[in-house]
């Protein structure tokens, strides 16, 4: 009886001294948005609501996210649809939700994911967030939201109307997932023809060289998401 | 008058040589007719109604998706508007401008059209002008040959026509070539036998 004890005793403390030793590699699974990091070249990509944009990969600007707890221990595992990119300013309109621009794949047992597609989306930014279940990853350090220098522009920038968003003027943004002649229309009144100068806006020059005015490669990369039906969203 | 005279022959032997210096390099040729064969055509004596031009791009030899350029139209030629040809069958193009101040045309929809053929781009509607092909009369307006030039996309400034590349959507610079009407007019000018003895002397 006495031996039972002390052998049931012995278990129990070199279970103690094991969990003593491995503490340091063992996460919570809770996500802790100041001890992950994410990073990206800068880069400027088109996307559209029909999901054939610009990869990000191809300029270069492939997101590396690695995602860590409170003890900055990587997290395994976590699925993709955990994890997705949004517009910094909230200037896109993804299309499907989160699912427009989730990571390649689940987090590696180090928490490392990537995204190399570019977000299936209308509108246009300027940066983009990465989030892990509803939290944006921060600035290690000051853990402020960081904003991934990537620009997103998309030639779905205005909306028709009904049944979608109400249409806005100007260049006010009002994405509808779908390329339309509403975009055609505001994508005209900044190219220069005849009797018309044009008026620069970034969120319309799809090609390098970027700045200076809308040129024919501008043109030509808005009129094959425009022409026939239009890209829209397949959702 | 022979200034006047040395111009109308440049602009004829112009359009006579140009299809063969020009066959090797991309350019934009405007055709008489719907099998793209015809840079030459003399007006009609008696007027007739609209017609179409054809706007042909030749050895580009690229993935094509958009070209813009500009079509200096002569007296002879009054332009009326322009048509999409969507062409290749299915693709769907769109433009902004016109070919008379300048137009930019782009392809989508199913296809874009293989630069490594001739691709056609635009078919302008016209009618003819004031146009007679026996007008030889040096300083009128409506003087034959008269010349139908393309140019490059004026309102950007741009000096020749240029197309985008499918691949990259870079551009690349092509020549406007020149198409004639009434040709065939040889400029005349008055002279007795002895001025022409004295030219030899």
């Amino acid at each position: 009886m006495l031996k039972g004890k002390y052998v049931l005793l012995s278990l129990a403390a070199a279970l103690l001294c094991w969990q003593a030793v491995g503490v340091g590699n063992v996460n919570s699974g809770i996500v802790d948005p100041c001890k992950s990091t994410v990073t990206a070249n800068a880069g400027i990509v088109l996307v559209c609501p029909f999901g054939d944009g610009d990869l990000l990969s191809a300029v270069g600007s492939t997101v590396t996210l690695t995602v860590k707890d409170a003890a900055d221990v990587g997290i395994e595992g976590i699925p993709t649809t955990d994890m997705w990119l949004v517009g910094c300013n909230d200037g896109l309109l993804l299309c499907g939700g989160s699912q427009g621009s989730n990571a390649d794949l689940a987090t590696n047992p180090s928490g490392v994911t990537t995204f190399t597609n570019e977000p299936i989306a209308g509108g246009c930014d300027t940066g983009l967030y990465a989030v892990v279940q509803g939290v944006v990853i921060q600035e290690v350090g000051t853990c402020l939201p960081k904003c991934l220098p990537i620009q997103t522009r998309s030639p779905d920038y205005k909306s028709a109307g009904a049944p979608g968003p109400p249409a806005c003027g100007g260049d006010l943004k009002c994405p509808d997932s779908k390329v339309s002649s509403a975009d055609f229309g505001w994508f005209v009144t900044h190219y220069t023809y005849a009797g018309h100068p044009g008026s620069y806006i970034a969120c319309a020059d799809y090609v390098a060289p970027f700045g200076g005015v809308l040129g024919s490669g501008d043109f030509a990369k808005f009129v094959l998401h425009f022409s026939g039906a239009g890209h829209k969203c397949p959702i | 008058m022979n200034k006047a005279l040395a111009g109308v022959l440049a602009v004829a032997l112009a359009g006579l040589v140009a299809g063969s210096a020009m066959a090797q390099v991309p350019n934009i040729q405007v055709y008489f007719d719907a099998y793209w064969t015809q840079t030459q055509a003399d007006c009609p004596s008696v007027p007739t109604g609209p017609f179409e031009l054809y706007v042909v791009m030749n050895n580009w030899n690229m993935n094509v998706t958009a070209v813009d350029f500009s079509i200096a139209y002569p007296q002879a030629v009054a332009f009326i508007g322009d048509i999409l040809p969507d062409d290749p069958p299915g693709s769907t193009m769109t433009k902004i401008g016109d070919s008379a101040t300048g137009v930019v045309v782009g392809w989508g929809g199913c296809c874009t059209p293989d630069g490594f053929l001739p691709v056609l781009a635009l078919k302008p509607f016209v009618q003819w002008g004031p146009c007679d092909c026996n007008n030889h009369i040096h300083g009128d307006p409506g003087e034959m040959p008269q010349a139908i030039v393309v140019g490059g996309y004026t309102p950007l400034g741009k000096p020749t026509p240029t197309a985008v590349r499918l691949e990259d959507f870079q551009e690349y610079p092509g020549v406007g070539m020149t198409s004639l009407i009434c040709p065939g007019f040889i400029a005349v000018q008055s002279s007795t036998w002895g001025q022409v003895k004295a030219l030899y002397r």
